[in-house]
């Protein structure tokens, strides 16, 4: 028993299905627990955070952590969890790249908070959540929201990155005995090919006229969904999932995060998009003409950075305009 | 110099073909423009990719100029089209992103276009400083 290896897994901001994804590897899962132990996983277990503050430093070998940083008490349990483990792993898009919870970057919290309790919905209107409450059991409190959602290396050291969201079985079989055996770089999990690379539609060089909604456009099988007109993230995308998402006719949407070794990944499908988009004889059109085709892209920041705002160079909104 | 003593630092974008002659020809000609803009030669307007003005934004730029042949000149046939598309998204993103769209330009300049590219110098250093500082560094929390 002791000399198997004291793993944890701990989820922040999450929608929970990264946790679900560690069980897709079926049985493999008996030849990781036959290696390791799970001391920490409060998703499946019961453990209280004095169980882990009662640890020793860098007790746990390997500690998964899902889901942006939102809160504080997101903040403050990563910190301990860096102290009391040797290894950290961002599992999943959200930790390792900012996640679609990154989106919220787009407003302030007073707009979200406003958004969220103080438009027509089925809870009463108006009633606002108290960080503080005094209750007749004792005092309550809520942990407040961070400025913006960030992901984990914006706040702890992150010894590998796994992207994804979640990470697929394939990458989960390849991954798991790598990093058990602790032979894992950094940016290793993280494939240098795009979707593209990896996807088995036939694309076509063609000048791409103008881009439609999904639900506007019947597909072809087998054509590239791009060329089709139809947005779909793969250039811009790194594509360790082998692209399940295009084999069965639906757009890549990024979910992945950009290839190894580049930062913004919105920026990159700006760039491929610049290039693949335009009409037949643009030469003799003015530039309101060309300009069509770029309204044709419908909300560019939010399709392109839906998962990588928070890693993205600038992060989050600015107030250059406020003022 | 400005009342509060705000220089804008201005990157341009210059185009090897066309836009780089046009700003010898400024230097040849003396024409005057303000000392604000760095300039950075590439060898298509194309070639700046959104992420080196997303990162000239992050790093502190208060404006990003790209400069290029104009439409039908390009020497790579059409990379000029590419870049207008590219700075078309951009100025989307960076609108969505609450950074004001004007501290992007994007200008065709010929070779032959001395006191335009002079002129498009000083109206974007005065439009920049207009804008005033953009200071992205500020750390939270």
């Amino acid at each position: 028993m002791s000399d198997k290896l004291k793993i944890g897994f701990y989820w922040c901001a999450a929608c929970g299905g990264c946790e679900i994804s560690v069980l897709d590897i079926d049985d493999m899962i008996l030849d990781v627990v036959e290696k390791a132990e799970i001391v920490f996983w409060p998703c499946a277990m019961d453990p209280k955070y004095e169980d882990v503050e009662k640890m020793d430093d860098g007790e746990m070998d390997i500690v998964f952590v899902n889901g942006s940083i939102r809160s504080d008490e997101n903040h403050e349990m990563v910190k301990l969890l860096r102290q009391k483990a040797k290894k950290v792993v961002a599992y999943g898009s959200c930790s390792s790249i900012g996640g679609l919870f990154g989106l919220g970057n787009l407003y302030d919290n007073d707009e979200l908070m406003e958004y969220g309790y103080n438009t027509p919905s089925t809870d009463k209107d108006g009633v606002m959540p108290l960080d503080d409450n005094m209750v007749p059991e004792g005092d309550l409190h809520l942990p407040g929201l961070t400025h913006h959602v960030r992901p984990l290396d914006e706040v702890i050291d992150v010894d590998v990155y796994l992207p994804g969201c979640p990470p697929l079985p394939n990458q989960l079989e390849e991954a798991f005995p790598a990093l058990l055996s602790g032979e894992v770089g950094k940016y290793d999990l993280i494939s240098q090919k795009s979707v593209c690379d990896v996807c088995p539609l036939e694309r076509e060089e063609k000048k791409i006229p103008r881009l439609y909604p999904i639900q506007e456009k019947k597909l072809e099988a087998e054509e590239c969904i791009l060329d089709q007109g139809v947005l779909c993230m793969g250039p811009a995308t790194s594509g360790m999932c082998d692209g399940p998402c295009p084999e069965v006719g639906h757009p890549c949407i990024g979910c992945n995060g950009p290839v190894r070794g580049v930062k913004d990944q919105g920026a990159r499908m700006a760039s491929a998009l610049g290039s693949v988009l335009g009409a037949e004889g643009e030469e003799r059109m003015d530039e309101d003409e060309i300009s069509e085709v770029v309204k044709s892209v419908r909300d560019p920041t939010g399709s392109f950075y839906r998962f990588s705002l928070p890693t993205s160079y600038l992060r989050y909104k600015r107030r250059d305009l406020h003022e | 110099m400005a009342d509060n003593g705000f220089e804008p630092k201005i990157i341009v974008f210059l185009c090897n073909w066309c836009s780089y002659g046009g700003g010898d020809l400024a230097g040849v000609n003396r024409e005057q423009y303000p000392t604000n803009v760095l300039g950075i030669k590439v060898m298509c307007s194309s070639r700046v990719s959104p992420e080196h003005i997303m990162e000239s934004f992050n790093d502190g730029a208060d404006g990003v100029l790209i400069t290029g042949c104009h439409p039908g000149d390009c020497h790579y046939i059409d990379g000029n089209y590419k870049t207008f598309r590219k700075i078309g998204l951009i100025s989307k993103m960076l609108e969505d992103l609450g950074i004001n769209p004007k501290r992007l330009r994007l200008e065709w300049i010929s070779s032959a276009e001395g006191g335009k590219f002079a002129q498009v110098m000083r109206e974007m250093t005065e439009q920049i400083r207009g804008l005033g500082p953009l200071d992205l560094k500020e750390e939270v929390e």
